[in-house]
């Protein structure tokens, strides 16, 4: 186990020697995060969305949303672009698996993530922070941990899809643009219409983002368990299907040495 | 005409090496159509709800979202590939090769790669469009489209400038492929109406500004509101940050030093 320490180590050194791709991370995360708030305080303005929502819990909401999309988020890139390489042939033939070097390799991101938000959570809102039970912290880190897994299988899974196409960012964007409409990112899933409320419970983008939000923000949830229950749910499927796309893409992967 | 000529060999390229692949090119238009098709659901919900946000309407909106989605098209055709390889050319020592070749190395590291998988967003969004301007009643459609092509150019240069700009950086700090992560986020929310966001803070106004004048304004002078001090801001802004950028990225080609064995 102690080798992955390492990658996790490795990474963070990266991560301090080009400090600036920080900057950019979250510049771009502030400027569509700020879009989207923006443009849902104009809608609140025109009455919908009121009853559960003003424009300080909204900052909230959209605050608690980038980060759990952040947090558990996992930069496919790294997937397809060792594919595309041919770099993934001398790391395969190394003794350790790559899944837990790419796991290992994102922790020093996600922590970081974790802390700029909770620093920015607490400038912003530690005073509503003694709302929050400390019992609900056990169901904080269940649902955050189960989302980064499905995230993390979500991935690699797109990633993997370079063994086939040259670049696979469209799957990605495919992906998230249909998850946005249910996973809370674009619309709240409580202002959706009650059809799509329906269809938002029986696919998993719902519980990859709004879930984790809700409950990281101490909203009251029926049946917490049962819909981490449900998340569990997904985060096989999710492994399973990561399991077979990568064991055919391995089978026709090809490298040329250099 | 000798740039052109690089372009087109370029783009001829790409759409060879794309056509061997027919199959997977007709699989993007269907991922794009569905992308697209997302954002257009969530503007109808929200447009069910409400008629108007501060004066601007569904098929409105609709317009901005073509036309933010039209520009994302044509950027992909043309220099966005600038984003993907700059910076590890630079890492590697390969951007030498670049500045051996006889064309102008800004041009040749911009429009070397015609992204033609995203080239089909073009046709989606030129359908979203006509959807749109069918639903509205717009008077001198010739003329408006003459304007609105004016104004996608000057976005286009503007969004060019960002780029070029943010990948001058990377003869100083070698790394930044996070910065696509700004320049993605700048480009996608070209599909929000962002003129219709009033707000009295300096701060907001000026985030929200270049937006507006990407897509936003374009689509305006589509469906026939002249903002002339918007639209003379727009091709203002285009050539100041033309001229700003491509000087910054000729100064900053002194940083370089090849890293080539």
């Amino acid at each position: 186990m102690r080798k992955y320490f390492y990658y996790a180590f490795l990474a963070l050194q990266n991560l301090v020697e080009y400090r600036i791709n920080i900057f950019w991370k979250f510049s771009g995360l502030t400027v569509r995060t700020l879009m989207l708030y923006f443009f849902w305080v104009a809608v609140l303005g025109t009455g919908f969305g009121q009853s559960n929502y003003n424009a300080t819990s909204l900052a909230a909401y959209y605050i608690a949303i980038t980060f759990v999309g952040n947090f558990s988020g996992f930069d496919y890139h790294n997937v397809a672009d060792d594919i595309r390489t041919g770099d993934l042939s001398t790391i395969l033939i190394r003794p350790a698996n790559y899944f837990l070097i790419l796991f290992f390799g994102s922790l020093p991101d996600r922590i970081l993530t974790m802390l700029i938000y909770l620093v920015l959570y607490l400038a912003l809102f530690g005073k509503e922070i003694g709302s929050l039970s400390l019992f609900s912290l056990p169901g904080i880190i269940a649902v955050l941990i189960v989302s980064l897994l499905m995230n993390f299988f979500v991935g690699i899974t797109i990633g993997a899809l370079a063994f086939w196409f040259r670049r696979v960012h469209g799957f990605e964007a495919l992906f998230w643009n249909l998850g946005g409409l249910f996973s809370g990112q674009l619309i709240p899933v409580d202002l959706l219409p009650a059809k799509l409320l329906v269809i938002a419970n029986y696919l998993p983008f719902k519980y990859m983002v709004f879930f984790p939000a809700q409950v990281i923000l101490g909203k009251p949830i029926n049946n917490l368990w049962q819909n981490v229950l449900i998340q569990a749910v997904w985060v096989f499927v999710f492994f399973l299907t990561m399991v077979i796309i990568w064991k055919k893409g391995i089978f026709k992967f090809e490298a040329s040495g250099q | 005409m000798k740039y052109l000529k690089f372009y087109l060999l370029a783009f001829k390229m790409a759409l060879m090496e794309q056509m061997g692949f027919r199959a997977n090119f007709l699989m993007w238009a269907f991922v794009h159509s569905l992308s697209l098709l997302s954002y257009f659901f969530f503007f109808k919900i929200v447009f069910s709800q409400v008629a108007q946000i501060n004066g601007w309407g569904f098929n409105q909106t609709l317009l901005v979202l073509g036309t933010g989605e039209l520009i994302t098209g044509i950027g992909s055709l043309t220099f966005f590939p600038f984003m993907y390889d700059f910076s590890r050319d630079i890492a590697r020592g390969t951007f030498d090769f670049k500045l051996t070749k006889p064309i102008d190395p800004h041009f040749h590291v911009a429009f070397r790669y015609p992204d033609i998988e995203d080239m089909t967003t073009i046709p989606i969004a030129i359908l979203l469009i006509w959807y749109a301007v069918s639903n509205m009643q717009i008077q001198n459609l010739g003329l408006n489209l003459v304007g609105f092509f004016i104004l996608v150019t000057s976005s286009l240069i503007i969004l060019f400038s960002l780029l070029t700009l943010f990948e001058s950086l990377a003869f100083k700090y070698v790394r930044v492929e996070k910065a696509r992560d700004l320049f993605w986020s700048i480009a996608n929310l070209t599909r929000y109406p962002a003129k219709s966001i009033h707000n009295s803070s300096i701060i907001i106004t000026v985030f929200l500004l270049p937006v507006a004048l990407i897509s936003s304004v374009p689509a305006e002078v589509l469906f026939g509101k002249l903002d002339w001090p918007w639209i003379l801001g727009s091709i203002s802004l285009a050539a100041s940050s033309l001229i700003v950028s491509r000087s910054i990225f000729q100064k900053s080609l002194r940083f370089y030093t090849s890293a080539s064995s």
